[in-house]
């Protein structure tokens, strides 16, 4: 019974996958084929902020139990996170060459994307430099708290306030206005909940061989 | 006259052959890279399986 998200995010996956590269997808300018992206680099960053999130929520169980099993899901979840968010900036990086001829341009969601991953890469770094576990726990806890919002900020307020070149920033009209069709979301949404299904997996998996080496450690 | 025809049906041919080739080669892309997957999957129950038995 503990086993079907997990089969349920393989399967999702393995459809967005077969899938995506090989149903049809509507005719756009400029986007042409690359529209297939949509299915790799958008889900893996609604991936990434579905485990910050857990990864907040752990941090204020952590401070409001002291239990460390709830400080090792924080620390999991943000690492996994981060593994997407790499992820992510790669199939950006390749769909940006694509479309609008160069990797990386100065558009304020690319680099507030990149502040923030810089961020949670700090709140890493942070756990990696304190040696008194419990000092580790408690600091950077609270560092954590105080990420998940800005984060959101960063990616999803402060883009809009100004120009952008992504789709439904600045101005501009969002992929549900005009681009995303029923082909596309056919696909689309089973490789959100896919890609978020098995980045909580990989998260689970790293929690618990965490939790068993602490428990090793501490016996 | 003919002789233009035949070349440029030959032409029309070959395109198609090329395309044909080309999305075989694709599909067989996507399989390898579904096979890949595949593994990873695998391997992902496997280290699951493993966690399992050293929590007990």
């Amino acid at each position: 019974m503990q086993y079907w998200w997990k089969i349920l995010g393989v399967a999702l996956l393995f459809y967005a996958f077969i899938g995506g590269l090989l149903m049809p997808v509507p005719d756009l300018p400029i986007l042409e084929q690359s529209i297939r992206n949509l299915y790799y680099h958008v889900p893996m960053w609604f991936g990434m902020i579905f485990l910050l999130m857990a990864s907040m929520i752990g941090s204020i169980r952590y401070l409001s139990s002291n239990n460390m099993h709830r400080d090792l899901e924080a620390s999991g979840f943000a690492t996994v996170a981060m593994l997407y968010g790499i992820g992510g900036l790669i199939t950006g990086m390749i769909w940006a060459q694509n479309t609008w001829g160069t990797p990386w341009t100065n558009d304020p969601k690319l680099n507030s994307a990149a502040i923030g991953m810089l961020m949670y890469m700090a709140y890493l770094v942070l756990r990696g430099s304190i040696e008194d576990p419990e000092k580790k726990a408690r600091i950077s806890a609270v560092y954590n708290i105080f990420c998940f919002p800005v984060f959101l900020v960063l990616i999803f307020v402060l883009p809009r306030l100004t120009d952008s070149l992504h789709p439904g920033n600045g101005g501009n009209p969002g992929f549900n206005s005009y681009d995303l069709d029923n082909r596309l979301r056919l696909v689309f949404y089973p490789a959100v909940i896919g890609w978020s299904l098995i980045g909580f997996w990989i998260a689970n998996l790293y929690v618990r061989y965490k939790k068993i080496e602490f428990i090793k450690h501490n016996a | 006259m003919k002789i233009f025809i035949n070349i440029w049906l030959q032409m029309q041919q070959h395109t198609s052959m090329m395309a044909d080739a080309q999305s075989h080669k694709f599909d067989a892309v996507v399989y390898v890279i579904a096979v890949i997957f595949a593994l990873i999957a695998g391997f992902l129950f496997y280290i699951d399986f493993k966690l399992r038995k050293l929590e007990k």
